[in-house]
């Protein structure tokens, strides 16, 4: 008989398990599932939902647990029914580090996306010292739990090891991938050199973390002052009226655009562009769209934040800033007015874009699980 | 404009030696950043007694209440001086002078048994009270990001420097067994044990292999208990134990094709490790604090976690796979060159006028 390998996560889709989020960690779950099939494991979901039952993949359920309640920024209920429901699997995994609270199997692995409570904002669910206190009390309850912590960035393990030291021999740093056969730069033949354009994009979702009011500012400044430059937005916002607002933004100025992408097309996007920038300011691990971008080849300009650091050297692969609208103006200035180092910064991350393939981190996760299991 | 640095120790306590060690490095390329940026520096560090030392027309006063108090000898220090950069974080002061720019080298409490919640809370001290922190790595920000996210844009990354005039790659390529090298001080954090250990994994699968580590003579008792350990070993034979003088250190690095990096805790953006990028040396470092700043793993050298088993697998991997090192070589030389001198010190220079104003009297 096969091993069974049961995987719990928050949402992979939407609780109400109509519309699929597809954002880096789906692409990740659907990745791992791959390879645990490949690997010749049983495999089976759990997630938030109303009783449902959906495939992730073809032939891999995943199904819906009616449990919602995030008391100190952990689903300790969602985790308790899932140890009920999955009894008879060989070993577990918990997509998100906290989902390991309370309880969990003996043989297991926690997986984390990148450090996620880095902003004022946690205030507002973990409102006071106590508070705090309880929610890392908990946090280290299931790091401590599981077998084995898949990190997707060394900030995470880093900030484990600056806090609870003996943990940080749990993780292992497994990046993220890019698929390079996919994404590639523009072919020399293809770059008008008689053009004098310059384009940047913005390819994240429209929201505060990643940096947009920042972004937003500097696309002002920046195709006020110089005809030759042009930014793109493209991501989704959080909803309708976000959306709304941005379009007709983007319409009031020349050479602004806001609009979105299906993932196929994201490819084409980056080879459409020169500069990309990834302005977050909190919550990231090893950005898929900064990779993605490295591996089209453009001259990303991103902050230090989390996994970024992973990714980025300043000045050598991409220019790292601090996440102010003034600072990016003065990076893609730079980039704008040197396309010596524009190309090779440009260079240089896909050579290091080149080293996150997904044979790699197939072999990586392979590893661990065997070790595990 | 008169500008003080506060450090430790540039000198041993009783002003008669100079320490050897990052720290120090760093003060002497920072006194001379400053002074070329038109500022007059002096020095004020822990001493046995009150004394004063003019090194290269620099004056260096030691502070003898050390011996009772580093508090003391501290607030002996305020007394004395007005524009303060504090050099290291972890000499804790409690009291910073507002306007003031303090040094952190990376997390240094991230071993077992240290007192977490103390350490982050002196951070905090520092970050509320100077007007900037620089943090040599990347690291130090993201965890202060994580535990007090509203005080991290007080902080500046300027990682550390190699002089790539100095430690460059050899001329011509490396020929004849394999070197590998350990080029640290002896300090528990340094990870003399890892290496010792991945080391007793490889001598007898590579007879032909060179395994050198080049210490520091900095501590006696220190350097007395770690030659009774190594002498105990079985393989003490195939481990070649050296002192090297700094400016020896480049050659050292031409000579090694494999250089390894296991610090297990406290690290920031590791001179050695830049030495050896620099050199193009094939590097194995853990992936602690800033190390990760300065390897791309399977880019520019190997990342692994600080443990015996993986840094031996990946010195074995880099003995058998000559390719391999070539690569990870061409490519740590190639981006150790944006660690280059010249551009810290440029970042140095701004960070001091932004905060203590141009020395020609502009500004504050």
């Amino acid at each position: 008989m096969k091993t069974r390998i049961a995987i719990l996560t928050s949402n992979h889709f939407e609780p109400s398990g109509i519309r699929q989020v597809y954002g880096g960690a789906e692409r990740y779950g659907v990745e791992l599932t791959r390879l645990l099939l490949d690997m010749d494991y049983d495999v089976e979901w759990w997630q938030v939902g109303d009783n449902w039952r959906k495939e992730i993949i073809p032939g891999v359920p995943i199904r819906g647990i009616p449990e919602t309640e995030t008391p100190y920024q952990t689903m300790p209920h969602l985790n308790q029914v899932f140890f009920e429901q999955a009894v008879d699997a060989d070993a577990a995994i918990y997509f998100v580090m906290y989902l390991a609270y309370p309880t969990v199997f003996p043989k297991s692995i926690s997986v984390s996306h990148g450090i996620y409570w880095d902003h004022s904002g946690m205030d507002k669910f973990l409102p006071n010292g106590q508070d705090r206190n309880e929610w890392l009390r908990r946090l280290q309850m299931a790091i401590s739990g599981v077998s084995s912590v898949v990190s997707v960035d060394t900030a995470t393990i880093n900030w484990v090891r600056a806090t609870w030291p003996i943990l940080a021999q749990k993780f292992s740093y497994v990046p993220n991938f890019v698929d390079l056969d996919a994404f590639y730069p523009k072919k020399r033949h293809d770059i008008d050199s008689t053009s004098t354009r310059v384009r940047v994009v913005f390819p994240r979702r429209a929201t505060t973390v990643r940096g947009i009011n920042e972004a937003g500012k500097a696309a002002l400044w920046l195709t006020e002052s110089n005809p030759d430059i042009e930014v793109h937005f493209v991501g989704r916002a959080h909803d309708d009226a976000m959306e709304r607002t941005m379009t007709a933004w983007a319409a009031s100025h020349d050479r602004i655009f806001y609009y979105w992408l299906p993932p196929h097309l994201m490819a084409e996007l980056y080879r459409y562009a020169d500069i990309v920038w990834i302005p977050t300011k909190s919550s990231e691990g090893t950005s898929l769209s900064c990779l993605e971008a490295m591996a089209s080849g453009c001259a990303v300009v991103t902050t230090t934040v989390g996994g970024l650091a992973d990714l980025v050297q300043d000045e050598y692969s991409g220019i790292v800033i601090d996440p102010t609208a003034r600072a990016l103006v003065d990076a893609t200035n730079r980039l704008v007015n040197g396309p010596e180092l524009r190309l090779r910064i440009g260079n240089h991350a896909r050579e290091v874009a080149e080293t996150f393939s997904l044979d790699r981190w197939r072999s990586t996760w392979a590893r661990i699980i065997e070790e595990v299991l | 404009m008169k500008l003080s640095i506060i450090m430790p120790n540039l000198l041993t306590w009783d002003g008669t030696r100079p320490v050897v060690g990052g720290l120090e490095r760093m003060a002497w390329a920072l006194i001379q950043a400053a002074r070329t940026a038109g500022f007059t520096v002096d020095v004020h560090q822990n001493g046995n007694s009150d004394w004063v030392k003019t090194i290269d027309g620099i004056a260096i006063h030691g502070h003898g209440l050390a011996r009772l108090s580093l508090l003391a000898a501290m607030e002996s220090i305020h007394h004395q001086t007005t524009r303060c950069l504090y050099l290291s974080i972890m000499q804790e002061p409690i009291a910073y002078r507002p306007y003031s720019l303090v040094v952190s080298h990376g997390v240094w409490w991230d071993a077992p048994g240290l007192d977490v919640r103390t350490q982050l809370e002196s951070s905090r001290m520092a970050l509320e009270q100077a007007q900037e922190v620089i943090s040599v790595d990347y690291n130090f920000l993201n965890v202060i990001r994580a535990v007090y996210p509203s005080l991290a844009h007080k902080i500046t990354v300027i990682p550390n420097f190699v002089n790539v005039n100095e430690f460059k790659p050899p001329v011509s390529p490396r020929l004849g067994p394999p070197v590998i090298l350990f080029p640290r001080r002896l300090d528990p954090a340094r990870g003399i044990n890892l290496f010792l250990d991945a080391v007793q994994t490889l001598v007898d699968v590579h007879p032909d292999a060179r395994f050198i580590m080049s210490v520091d003579q900095n501590n006696g008792p220190y350097n007395a208990h770690f030659e009774s350990e190594i002498a105990a070993l079985a393989f003490r034979d195939r481990v070649e134990v050296i002192t090297t003088p700094f400016e020896k250190m480049s050659e050292l690095y031409r000579l090694a094709d494999i250089v390894v990096i296991p610090s297990s805790y406290s690290e920031g953006t590791s001179l050695s490790c830049l030495e050896a990028m620099a050199s193009g040396c094939a590097v194995v470092a853990t992936n602690v604090g800033g190390l990760t700043n300065l390897i791309l793993s399977e880019y520019n050298g190997l990342l692994v976690a600080p443990r015996v088993d993986a840094i031996s697998q990946a010195i074995n991997r880099l003995i058998w796979d000559r390719e391999l090192r070539n690569q990870l070589s061409q490519h740590a030389y190639e981006s150790a060159l944006s660690f280059r001198q010249e551009r810290w010190q440029r970042a140095w220079t701004e960070a001091l006028e932004r905060v203590y104003g141009f020395p020609s009297g502009v500004g504050r």
